[in-house]
């Protein structure tokens, strides 16, 4: 119980201060501030060092000297003592709240650690209990004065708090009536924690005492209508800390606070199948619905329904109980034999482990006959979808691969997919999940969709996910609030389906084909750009150049047709090149001036303001000249057609490539003049056989694959698409083009056609 | 009289008293172009032609051609949903405020014309979208756009320029 009657350690000054009509900030100093803090954080520590002294055997006290408060007296008026109450009981909730907290938790771990049962685990679990034991604790340590124990102050606050807790309230009345139950509770309980800590002040013949016993009452009644606030709003900040830390919800917490609060358990398969599994811990918003052995941890996706939540208890129960273990210990005795065998049996574990797993909700229908239940199931799972839709029979046959490496030691971590059991992957997938599914409704099926790529390792995609989360870090100090959510997404999706890369209205076909090879190949790097860029304003380069991405070039945008994280990448891209160049060959040679000079770093890809909605608003800028000069005013009159051109040939984006994905994979764009379509045959059979598709190439736009049905394209130039894929028997290509198509079956002769029909003399200039 | 001639389907069209051609942006993306007039006296007001480089959907495409069919008519919000492909920024509510989407008839062809404003800027907006090709899907915008008060007095001028033209 909060008191503060004898915190005065200079009455006779406070006395006189009170006398002397104190300021009015004096006076909130004294009778709201000084007990406020003596209850929030003087009394709490000098208990701690209480216990501490006493368990080590130490005679010196270590306490903290309270704040003065003036001493109740026939002088203190009704506006002093209202407020001393007010303030101590804010102030001494929250350690009486967290007191219950912490035993709460210890009693749980005592439970679960002994794996308790009954009566004894419904204690255990108890939050009520919890607070009754943890009050009467903390009110134990605390420091007794005249005529108190700590045996009797802690059994006086478990007495108090017994009442507290139990007081019968009415549910039904209004938020002002339950407040106004709780403070009569209140009340009773600090006349209750009085009667045993102090008897002797509760006798009818005493005179005076130092106890003012009003004021403890107004107190506690007080502390008891904002308890059940701070108690929850603990138990939501540990529930938080627990869940990002990896450990989960309790399942009683979970049920209380999810979306299932509202169904029923009380069937008899389901109350049983809760009481088997009581001390299970939660991972609620995780990517996937599973259960995970090793962590003993059910996961839950955001939107798990009833019946998903008792499939993953039902396989967590058979998991701790070793049911299936027999089965593969058979599989495993059979692999030296018959694989054939092995691998029935393997098969027959899974699917019994899903069959008594979906029999564990089959009690919610009427079941028509059990045997026929079953019979539907094992017909049924094989082939029906688990995590990111792909069928149980697949999953199996991957973890049974898994099963005879390892020689039968290898035990399914998950019930589903063997490529989901990396745990780092699985821990940077959930974060993301987390981090986005609150604003993001369809992050479940972007996450999933990158990790259903099979081209891609379980490394990389766990990269793609890592750098995404370095982004969404909440604890990111971002100087410009940008849509991180959608860029997120943007990521995801083009991570999983490359063919979502789009220049938009902007002359970037160069870039956005490096992207488009970047995403298919390496889409860790394209992520780790993105994460770069959003959160430095920067990147490093592998040459370890910095490149500086800053202004409007991080800011989304609006009028140009293409995604943000198209955005950020392409005009990244076009800057690591012009950033590290010191001069303006091939777009300008000695010929033509005699000074082709830039200074390095400070040439750069800049988006301006603009009000041409209908123009790329990029502008290459050399802001070594003051004020900074455009280069397009510097290029011959040939190359003057678009100032937003970013000036890329094939050399620039294979160096672009080097510096994003580094010089190990070779050149992605084909040298600029083919000689014949023999020549581009063998060196797309070459790159086949080496696994270097997809690779760049240059073509004219006004060439009939490209120029969508116009007899007469008033305007055409040199563009980059990108050999997706070659067919060396038919020869023919698929072509992704930046401006956001496929192209299929297009010849070799075709695309040797157009990378020659209109070729501009002098120059390599492309979109 | 400064005279265009020779864009796209546009075989010709007399510009109004003091407006010239000013600057032309070629390919910037795929086969674009976008020719730009003005006057001399301001450059706050302008006239485009511009394409885009690029067909829209044929499902868009489609639907252009079922309004451009249909006598003169206001376009209904959902009209102007189904079309948003070709009005493109046009038809965007958080860029465009769009006060008045029409099919009205220029030269003996039906065109879309659509009328509102760039609020962010603020730019007054008018632009005409017309089938460039035979199926809906090539989509050649005039674009007329200024300042609020320069945009008001040269309208009467532009809309007189605009019965000039003649197709191909």
């Amino acid at each position: 119980m909060p008191r503060f009657e004898k915190t005065d350690t200079n009455p006779e000054s406070m006395q006189a201060s009170s006398a002397n009509s104190p300021s009015p900030v004096d006076w909130l100093g004294a009778n709201f501030v000084n007990p406020f803090v003596n209850t929030l954080c003087i009394e709490p520590a000098n208990a701690v060092a209480w216990a501490v002294d006493t368990s080590s055997g130490q005679k010196e006290a270590h306490r903290l000297t309270p704040l003065p408060v003036p001493r109740q007296s026939a002088k203190t008026t009704f506006p002093e003592v209202l407020c001393q109450g007010v303030a101590s009981a804010m102030g001494s909730v929250i350690p009486y709240a967290l007191a219950g907290r912490l035993t709460g938790n210890t009693m749980r771990f005592a439970g679960a650690t002994l794996q308790a049962e009954g009566v004894l685990a419904k204690f255990a679990q108890s939050e009520k209990a919890a607070q009754i034991l943890g009050g009467g604790i903390y009110d134990g340590m605390k420091e007794t004065h005249a005529g108190e124990t700590h045996l009797r102050n802690g059994a006086a606050g478990a007495v108090n708090f017994a009442i507290l807790e139990y007081w019968k309230r009415a549910s039904k009345s209004s938020t002002l009536g339950r407040a106004l139950d709780r403070f009569y509770a209140g009340m009773f309980g600090a006349f209750a924690h009085i009667a045993v800590a102090r008897p002797d002040v509760m006798c009818l013949d005493r005179k005076s005492s130092d106890l003012d016993m009003g004021s403890a009452i107004l107190t506690n009644g007080l502390m008891n209508a904002l308890l059940p606030g701070t108690q929850e709003g603990i138990r939501l900040l540990q529930d938080k800390a627990t869940i990002k830390m990896g450990l989960g919800v309790p399942v009683d917490r979970y049920l209380k606070t999810s979306n299932l609060a509202r169904h029923d358990f009380s069937g008899k398969n389901e109350s049983s199948l809760l009481e088997q599994n009581r001390w299970a811990r939660i991972e609620p918003n995780a990517q996937f619905s599973s259960y995970q052995h090793g962590s003993d941890m059910v996961s839950l996706k955001g939107d798990a329904c009833k019946w998903t939540f008792l499939h993953e208890l039902q396989h967590r129960k058979e998991a701790l109980s070793g049911k299936a273990e027999p089965g593969f210990v058979r599989a495993a005795s059979l692999l030296s034999k018959d694989s054939d065998q092995a691998w029935y049996v393997y098969k027959s574990v899974r699917l019994a482990q899903e069959i008594r797993a979906e029999l564990a909700n089959y009690h919610r229908t009427a079941l028509p006959k059990y045997s026929d239940a079953v019979y539907e199931l094992k017909i049924k799972i094989p082939y029906s979808g688990a995590a990111g839709g792909v069928p149980y029979i697949t999953i199996w046959r991957i973890e049974f691969k898994e099963f005879m490496r390892s020689k039968g030691k290898y035990r399914p971590e998950r019930d589903f997919s063997v490529r989901h059991t990396d745990r780092e992957l699985e821990s940077e997938a959930n974060k993301l999940n987390v981090r986005l599914s609150a604003r993001q409704p369809y992050a479940a099926e972007a996450i999933s969709s990158v990790m259903a790529r099979p081209d891609l390792k379980t490394e990389q995609v766990t990269r793609v996910f890592k750098h995404i989360n370095e982004f969404l870090d909440p604890r990111q100090a971002h100087t410009i609030l940008l849509p991180l959510d959608r860029l997120a997404m943007q990521t995801l999706r083009l991570a999983a389906k490359p063919e979502k890369v789009a220049q938009g209205t902007n002359p970037t076909c160069g870039p956005a084909s490096v992207e488009y090879i970047t995403y298919v190949k390496h889409p860790e790097n394209a992520a780790d750009l993105i994460s770069q860029v959003v959160r430095r304003h920067k990147y490093d380069c592998a040459d370890g150049s910095s490149i500086i991405v800053n202004g409007l070039n991080v800011l989304p945008e609006r009028y140009w047709h293409r995604s943000f994280a198209n955005q950020l990448f392409q005009t990244t891209a076009v800057n690591v090149h012009w950033q590290r160049k010191n001069n303006l060959e091939p777009w300008l040679t000695k010929d033509d001036s005699p000074n082709i000079d830039i200074a390095p770093g400070k040439t750069r890809y800049q988006r301006l303001a603009t009000t041409q909605l209908n123009e790329s608003p990029y502008r290459l800028i050399d802001y070594s000249k003051e004020p900074p000069a455009l280069i397009y005013d510097r290029l011959p009159p040939a190359l003057k057609d678009d100032p937003a051109d970013p000036l890329m040939n094939h050399e620039s984006l294979n160096d672009i490539n080097n510096q994003i994905n580094g010089a190990a994979g070779g050149a992605v764009a084909l040298p600029w003049d083919l000689s014949s379509p023999q020549q581009l045959n063998s060196l797309l059979a070459a790159r086949r056989l080496t696994g270097k598709l997809p690779v760049i190439t240059v073509v004219d736009s006004k060439h009939p694959l490209f120029r969508d049905g116009l007899s007469d394209p008033s305007a055409g130039s040199w563009h980059s698409v990108v050999i997706k894929s070659f067919d060396p028997i038919e020869k023919v290509v698929s072509l992704f083009n930046p401006w956001g198509n496929l192209i299929d079956n297009v010849s070799i002769k075709q695309v040797f056609e157009a990378n020659k029909e209109q070729k501009v003399t002098g120059s390599h200039k492309t979109l | 009289m400064t005279e265009i001639a020779n864009i796209g389907c546009i075989k010709r069209l007399q510009l109004p008293d003091g407006w010239t051609a000013t600057r032309q942006v070629l390919a910037q993306f795929g086969n674009s172009y976008l020719y730009h007039y003005g006057r001399t006296d301001t450059l706050d007001i302008q006239l485009s032609i511009f394409y885009r480089g690029m067909l829209v959907s044929s499902l868009s495409g489609k639907a252009f051609e079922r309004i451009l069919k249909k006598e003169p008519h206001e376009l209904s919000a959902e009209t102007v949903l189904s079309i948003s492909e070709v009005l493109g920024n046009c038809a965007q509510p958080d860029l465009y405020e769009l006060d008045r989407a029409r099919t009205i008839t220029l030269a003996d062809k039906k065109v879309i014309d659509v009328e509102g404003r760039f609020e962010e800027f603020p730019l007054e907006n008018r632009t005409i979208f017309i089938n460039g090709g035979n199926d809906g899907c090539a989509v050649l915008e005039i674009i007329y756009s200024g300042p609020k008060d320069l945009f008001s007095k040269h309208a009467a001028a532009i809309d007189h320029s605009l019965k000039t033209i003649e197709w191909k």
